[in-house]
């Protein structure tokens, strides 16, 4: 028995039609991928930026440390010394015997969201060798003391850009320390 | 079809780019871990050392003979051992030197030290001026040839009143107390002290008329200022030795530092026994206030090789607190100067 085939009714079939339909769907799709991949894009972007700049932030801290550590480190108190000597004002703490010798200060300051250190020469206010570290929102420096209350050193207390992380607590000694101090009445 | 190829073109231009930035953060993060674990594996090294030198302070502490130092001594064994630890312990009395600071006149004449054309009152002169140092280079050096000043001289000891300049014992005075004044009248007060002397009998200051002598200063000036001898005779140089052996009112005769230089290699005397084999003069000249057998001032340098890191030293200066007759039975140091040198 023979089978008419049935005739479709309405418009002919239009495979051209289809073919855009199919393009259609494929461009949603690589849309659709795009805006994930460049969603994605956006968070590994930011995600990189924070593991940078935590990195970065970290490796500063160490080069920076180093680099205060050798600073303050150059400090060398003779061990007659009886009066330390150390100015604070302004900011600023003035510390004589940079390299053992009285005339030559270390300068440690906070400016401008920058701290600054470097070394003056007797009265004058002009400043050799200075270096620059940060941008911190602030920096507190204060004299670090040992268990007996005796002044060693340095201690910088710095908070990073907009406070995003703790703070940074470093202490640095001086070269070398007086052998003892008796208050002066 | 040139749909599908630029999106496969769009994908590898993502992906290239991706693999570039992650490449670069790779290789930061790979740097900054290695910097962050360099470093904790510096402060390891350091803290190895300084357990090493406490090492060495606890030998000092308990030495068997403490009010004598020689290289019979515990530690000089404890020092050679650590080189079998792949340690380099190396202790250098830097106190038994004259002091560039307070040296006096007569000696520096007798020793023919100073560079040609200069003179001691110059030195004493320019002391004066600019007061006391702590640096000998670049300080001293045109006063001194650089040979001399090193072979021969610290800025490392005490101040012994009866052997130092008394221009020098002012200035230490003034540092010590903030009144030149006073330290004037001090300076003039050991002048007229040392006025009672007579040729090869010198007036002296002995350890227990010292409190008297500096009566309310005291506090301020003892131990810097004191009566202990500033040499160990186990670890001074023969040349300073020779000196002041032969300086005019001394006239030790040559076999005994002959005897001394000979045996102290291996050999620990006390202070007595010092007396007993320098004769008379060690008590009745300047002699006891120079030589004795303590060393205040000790240099411990302490180096650990590493294949990957290199060699690190730890430098520490320590001082041995002198005691007065109330404290007698403590021994005491501090710790003056660190520093790592690498």
């Amino acid at each position: 028995m023979s089978v008419r085939k049935r005739e479709r009714c309405g418009s002919p079939p239009n495979n051209g039609g289809f073919a855009y339909i199919e393009m259609m769907v494929a461009l949603t799709i690589v849309s659709l991928v795009g805006v994930i991949i460049w969603q994605g894009m956006a968070n590994t972007n930011t995600l990189l930026h924070k593991i940078v700049f935590h990195s970065s932030a970290t490796v500063r801290l160490i080069q920076m440390e180093k680099s205060m550590r050798r600073f303050i480190g150059k400090v060398r108190y003779p061990f007659w010394v009886n009066d330390l000597g150390i100015e604070a004002r302004d900011g600023e703490m003035k510390i004589p015997f940079y390299e053992g010798r009285s005339d030559t200060f270390l300068i440690v300051r906070y400016d401008e969201e920058q701290l600054i250190i470097g070394i003056r020469q007797g009265d004058t206010d002009e400043m050799n060798q200075t270096e620059y570290f940060g941008p911190f929102s602030n920096v507190k420096i204060e004299l670090a003391e040992n268990e007996d209350g005796e002044v060693i050193g340095v201690d910088f207390l710095m908070y990073t850009e907009n406070r995003l992380s703790e703070p940074v607590k470093i202490t640095a000694r001086f070269g070398s320390n007086p052998f003892w101090v008796e208050k002066t009445s | 079809m040139r749909d599908n190829g630029s999106t496969t073109v769009l994908i590898l231009g993502v992906l290239g780019f991706l693999s570039i930035i992650t490449l670069s953060t790779y290789l930061f993060l790979e740097y900054s871990i290695k910097e962050i674990y360099r470093n904790e594996a510096i402060e390891q090294r350091k803290n190895a050392l300084i357990n090493e030198a406490e090492k060495v302070m606890d030998l000092f502490l308990n030495d068997v003979t403490p009010y004598a130092d020689s290289r019979i001594d515990a530690v000089w064994e404890h020092a050679k051992n650590s080189e079998d630890r792949g340690i380099q312990i190396r202790l250098t009395d830097i106190s038994s030197y004259y002091g560039v600071n307070w040296i006096r006149k007569e000696m520096l004449n007798h020793g023919n030290l100073l560079k040609f054309g200069k003179s001691s009152d110059e030195l004493q002169q320019y002391r004066w001026d600019t007061g006391i140092h702590l640096n000998m280079e670049p300080d001293y050096l045109d006063f001194f040839p650089p040979v001399i000043l090193n072979r021969y001289f610290t800025t490392y000891n005490f101040f012994n009143i009866n052997i130092c300049d008394e221009f020098a014992l002012e200035n230490l005075y003034f540092v010590r107390t903030g009144d030149r004044d006073k330290a004037r009248l001090f300076r003039q007060k050991i002048q007229d002290f040392w006025k009672g002397s007579k040729p090869g009998k010198p007036r002296m200051i002995e350890p227990a008329d010292l409190k008297s002598f500096l009566g309310l200063e005291y506090a301020r000036l003892y131990p810097l200022m004191n009566a202990e001898p500033v040499f160990n005779v186990h670890f001074m140089p023969e040349e300073i030795l020779s000196q002041l052996f032969t300086y005019e009112y001394h006239s030790v005769p040559h076999n005994v530092l002959e005897f001394l230089v000979g045996g102290r290699m291996n050999q620990e005397w006390s202070i007595g026994e010092l007396e007993v084999i320098i004769g008379d003069n060690y008590k009745k000249t300047f002699l006891h206030h120079y030589i004795g057998v303590t060393t205040w001032f000790w240099q411990i340098e302490i180096t650990s090789s590493n294949d990957e890191h290199g060699s690190l030293t730890l430098r520490w200066i320590v001082v041995r607190v002198p005691q007065d007759s109330e404290r007698e039975d403590e021994i005491e140091y501090r710790l003056l100067e660190e520093e790592f040198l690498q």
